[in-house]
């Protein structure tokens, strides 16, 4: 279970990372006004970073079980 | 109650640190505060300069705590620190309900801004900027020139950045938050049950996705194809009270961050009110909502301590008497009596009559047999977590050895003779354990005799 946690955080990290240049690439045109379509550019930062906190709080709580139950 | 009262009066006493030391560092603390003042320094200068000769103080005296209380101390620590956290968000909201300029970091005495007011000719060319940030501002209209009062008098009040308003960036925002989540979900693998501290985590998480999301914003999404305006500031000094003085606006290419991203998922501007523009106007601007988030964090947090220092007791007593329940460590904390001795200082004398039980906590003592030639020999050298003076209490007699502190700074932990008693009567195991110690020191020093 641990493993698995663990695998898990290092993919999504992995896929957060791999994908800002690609979000840099599709902002484009000068002085822009933000709009909805700005933010759903970003919306794999925000569930990536959804994600990992959950991932953090996981970890950190299924650790405590496992000591718990020894 | 009473006894929550007393293990508060007796965890946040100080132990470490002697009455004198507290003594002339408050008189210092005072002494830095009023100089400070007389010199017309700014309020940040002022709070520093106060707080300053307490950090030892508290460093010392926390290292002591975190000793004998282990993570009860880490989580008072972390307590105090989101409570002056919080203290800075409260001054913020306070400063911005009053009379307070969003202007954060509050603008420096220096460099471009000293430029400004030269050109303006708010401030002659031959004065030396002064470094320091700006403490009052000035608030800006519209169009990013003073705001001006129906007397036509600019607009001027504290610049809305908490007290240490230059740390009101983003990078200490993100560092503070995740040691703040790291710290308490550490607190909780020690106190799983403490459902306070369950709470602290759920709104910390909300709080630390909020500053990672930003952070990211900030740090990595930096291609600057926004339109924006970045208001100017100039600077004038009066001493070393600076006062930021808005001179208009600039059309400037910005990214994510300047337009929404700083906003967040869920303050006014960000993300919730980008797309559900009809609630926009009801939500919170990021002062207010990272208090609101600031507050739900620190309240539960406090609540979950309190509820730890009622089970709160020395390890070394736990140590020394490994046997006993945790009510009866409880129980018993408050009673301990922390003595001090430097080496070869006589800590009990053979012969006299007992009325203590001490445990060892820091350096060593050494257990001496006088005998009746006059001449004395060693029985033992004790190490910290070992304790002595039960032969006597619980043989309702005399010392049958004397005990000298070994090394410099030797530190004892004392319990009275009924408080011990009192231990040994409801804790059969306890009295067990120490019997046989004492039976094995008893024959120690009547074979060495």
């Amino acid at each position: 279970m641990f493993d698995s946690v663990r695998k898990c955080l290092i993919l999504v990290l992995f896929f957060t990372l791999t994908s800002l240049p690609v979000l840099a690439q599709e902002a484009s045109g000068q002085g822009r006004v933000v709009s909805q379509q700005d933010w759903l550019d970003r919306m794999p930062i925000i569930i990536g970073v959804v994600v990992i906190t959950i991932l953090i709080d996981v970890v950190f709580i299924v650790g405590f079980r496992k000591r718990e139950q020894k | 109650m009473n006894i929550l009262a007393k293990v508060f009066e007796n965890f946040l006493s100080f132990k470490r640190i002697p009455l004198k030391v507290v003594l002339v560092t408050a008189f210092a603390s005072y002494v830095l505060q009023l100089g400070m003042i007389i010199m017309g320094q700014p309020l940040y200068v002022i709070v520093l300069y106060t707080l300053l000769p307490w950090i030892p103080v508290l460093l010392f005296e926390g290292l002591w705590k975190v000793e004998h209380y282990h993570w009860i101390a880490i989580f008072a620590i972390v307590t105090f620190l989101q409570i002056g956290h919080l203290g800075e968000h409260v001054a913020q909201v306070a400063q911005l309900t009053v009379d307070g300029t969003l202007a954060c970091p509050p603008p420096v005495d220096g460099g471009a801004n000293f430029q400004r007011a030269v050109d303006a000719g708010l401030r002659s060319a031959s004065d030396e900027p002064t470094g320091y940030s700006a403490s009052l501002v000035v608030a800006p209209n519209g169009e990013g020139l003073s705001l001006l009062n129906a007397d036509g008098l600019p607009v001027t009040g504290p610049a809305a950045c908490g007290v240490f308003g230059q740390l009101d960036i983003e990078i200490v925002h993100l560092v503070w938050e995740l040691f703040g989540w790291f710290a308490t979900l550490i607190l909780l693998r020690q106190f799983p049950k403490n459902v306070w501290l369950w709470l602290a985590v759920l709104f910390l998480s909300i709080h630390a996705l909020e500053h990672l999301f930003i952070s990211y914003t900030f740090f990595l999404d930096k291609e600057a194809v926004f339109a924006g305006m970045r208001q100017l500031w100039a600077t004038v000094a009066d001493g070393a009270i600076v006062t930021a003085v808005p001179v208009g606006r600039e059309p400037a290419l910005v990214p994510f961050y300047d337009v929404a991203g700083k906003f967040g998922i869920v303050a006014k501007g960000g993300l919730l009110g980008t797309f559900f523009p009809e609630i926009n106007a009801i939500l919170p601007t990021r002062p207010w909502l990272h208090f609101g988030y600031n507050a739900l964090i620190t309240i539960p947090t406090v609540i979950g301590f309190v509820i730890e220092l009622r089970r709160i007791y020395d390890y070394y007593l736990e140590k020394a008497l490994p046997s006993l329940s945790k009510e009866q460590l409880v129980a018993a904390t408050p009673q301990l009596e922390r003595l001090m001795f430097h080496k070869g200082d006589v800590i009990i004398k053979q012969g006299d009559v007992a009325d203590r039980f001490f445990i060892l906590s820091k350096g060593e003592v050494e257990v001496v047999a006088e005998n009746k030639d006059g001449t004395s020999h060693q029985l033992a050298v004790l190490q910290a977590g070992q304790y002595f003076g039960e032969v006597g209490l619980l043989n309702e007699g005399k010392r049958i050895a004397t005990v000298k502190a070994f090394t410099n700074d030797v530190e004892v932990m004392a319990l009275d003779r009924d408080v011990f008693k009192g231990l040994m009567e409801n804790s059969e195991m306890s009295k067990e354990d120490v019997n046989r110690v004492m039976r094995q020191r008893v024959a120690e020093a009547t074979a060495s005799n």
